[in-house]
């Protein structure tokens, strides 16, 4: 039986929140054991290798943010160099946007953007007691996803075309490539964006628009399997609280 | 000359290979036309032709080297390669059309800018210009690398018929000592200008000289196309006898030539 969006979207939040409240280094050691255990359980083989193929992406933002952290003393350094001082906490951001950066792109794997759209709009629609029955937030959330899709292959694409043009320009400098590099995220970002302006004209063309009541709320319901993952997700809170206060 | 072997591609998030086999020789001086239904994975065929994606097996070799034997030999093939890509967008990251063709500055830009009717459009973004006009600018761009090898993604789609005219041209010209690599759907441009058809289907990539598949039109049905109208007009012109019998054109031009001249021959009448 499949999961509601809820359920996964809730899962991924509340695992990112929690993990930010973490201080000792055996706490992210479970809550990777868990992920771990539900990425070998419930994901496919081809699942399990679009997450791992994305390996760069995820730790090139925290390692950004590490060398960042490197010269700035946030607490007591562990070890240090010159200008370059490594602290606890670095090291505990580095582990958190690498684990933030992972849930999320396994929430995009396992989760369509529709039924994203969906869990988001039924989220809203609970949270004001039925009285939220449009189209605007989970048509948002559509077209921003697809702008994200877009970004994603368009990188991709533009960088091999760039490739294959500068290919020939060998007597450029390398400063002149890197500034040239950083330029491209200008044509990604305004061919996703198009991409994104024709995904809303086809839900417009549709008869998707933010006063439309095209999406039944009232249909979407919880089963067993999301009530059970709710009270994993309430005893790992509960166990970590105990674990922490008593040991 | 250019040599596929054994290749073969995976695509990410599926469990088998696009196709059984692919092995095939392509010389230069030619125009090969690349068809295939929808789906077949053309567009995959030519991104791994221009060397930037990899193979899931086997490997191309230009002038007898495999291209991904290292970094250094990917490179210097991709200095041979001029890409059209399907959506030229991806081609552009500068601010104007005439940063984009003076990022390789070549003697004959002038000469390029003129033939293709660039002359209005270069002070313009280019994410502002119409699909055509993106084509044609896609086309000038690498046209002016000089590629030894240039592939071209339904190079004619979205041009008018003037400018379709002219970009055929410029490509036959361009096959003097070039290879030439083509996908389109258009079976009466691919018969008039290509020198080799190259028919993609699952099992591999099958080539025939296009004056075989003028002779053989059988042959699309058997890949899944439809016969060119070309074709079909010839074969009902020769089977009611106003064409001689084991005449093949490749073009509807061709066959009003040979009706003309049959016209003039039996003094006016058919």
């Amino acid at each position: 039986m499949k999961l509601d969006g809820r359920t996964k979207l809730i899962t991924c939040i509340f695992l990112t929140l929690f993990m930010f409240s973490f201080h000792y280094y055996w706490q992210y050691g479970v809550i990777i054991g868990l992920f771990v255990i539900i990425v070998t359980t419930t994901f496919s083989a081809e699942q399990r290798q679009q997450l791992l193929q994305h390996w760069k992406l995820v730790t090139f933002l925290p390692s950004l943010n590490l060398f960042a952290n490197l010269f700035f003393v946030n607490g007591p350094v562990l070890w240090s160099w010159g200008w370059l001082h490594l602290t606890n906490l670095d090291l505990q951001i580095f582990i958190r946007i690498a684990l933030l950066l992972m849930f999320a792109l396994a929430l995009t794997i396992k989760t369509t953007p529709q039924e994203l759209a969906l869990s988001v709009g039924k989220i809203f629609h609970s949270v004001s007691l039925g009285r939220y029955n449009g189209a605007g937030v989970p048509l948002v959330i559509i077209i921003m996803v697809a702008f994200i899709n877009e970004f994603q292959a368009t990188f991709v694409t533009v960088q091999q075309a760039y490739k294959l043009r500068s290919s020939s320009s060998s007597n450029q400098r390398g400063w002149q490539r890197v500034k040239e590099y950083a330029f491209l995220l200008q044509p990604i970002i305004l061919i996703s964006m198009k991409k994104a302006d024709q995904v809303a004209d086809a839900l417009i063309a549709k008869g998707y628009h933010h006063n439309s009541s095209l999406f039944d709320y009232q249909a979407i319901k919880y089963h067993v399997m999301d009530i059970m993952v709710y009270l994993v997700l309430i005893l790992i809170f509960v166990g970590n609280w105990y674990l922490v206060k008593h040991f | 000359m250019l040599e596929i072997k054994h290749l073969n591609y995976q695509p990410p998030q599926k469990s088998h290979f696009l196709w059984q086999d692919i092995s095939v020789r392509l010389q230069t001086n030619k125009i090969y036309g690349l068809v295939g239904v929808n789906g077949v994975g053309k567009s995959t065929l030519l991104n791994l032709l221009s060397g930037l994606t990899l193979p899931s097996a086997g490997d191309i070799y230009w002038q007898q080297q495999p291209i991904h034997q290292s970094k250094t030999a990917l490179r210097q093939y991709l200095t041979q390669v001029g890409y059209c890509l399907q959506d030229a967008d991806h081609l552009f990251f500068k601010q104007t059309v005439r940063e984009e063709l003076e990022y390789h500055l070549q003697a004959d830009l002038q000469s390029i800018i003129e033939l293709l009717q660039l002359q209005p459009l270069l002070e313009r973004s280019p994410f502002e210009l119409s699909g055509g006009q993106k084509k044609r600018l896609g086309l000038a761009i690498m046209l002016l690398r000089k590629p030894q090898i240039l592939l071209g993604d339904e190079i004619t789609a979205g041009l008018d018929a003037h400018f379709q005219k002219v970009v055929l041209s410029l490509l036959q010209s361009y096959r003097d000592q070039h290879l030439v690599v083509l996908v389109t759907h258009n079976l009466e441009e691919a018969l008039q200008m290509c020198d080799e058809l190259l028919f993609l289907d699952k099992q591999g990539l099958h080539n025939y000289p296009t004056a075989q598949v003028v002779q053989q039109p059988e042959l699309f049905a058997q890949f899944g196309l439809l016969k060119p109208t070309s074709l079909h007009i010839c074969q009902q012109l020769i089977a009611a006898g106003l064409l001689p019998a084991a005449t093949y054109y490749r073009s509807n031009k061709e066959i009003a030539q040979a009706l003309a001249a049959q016209w003039d021959k039996d003094a006016h009448t058919l």
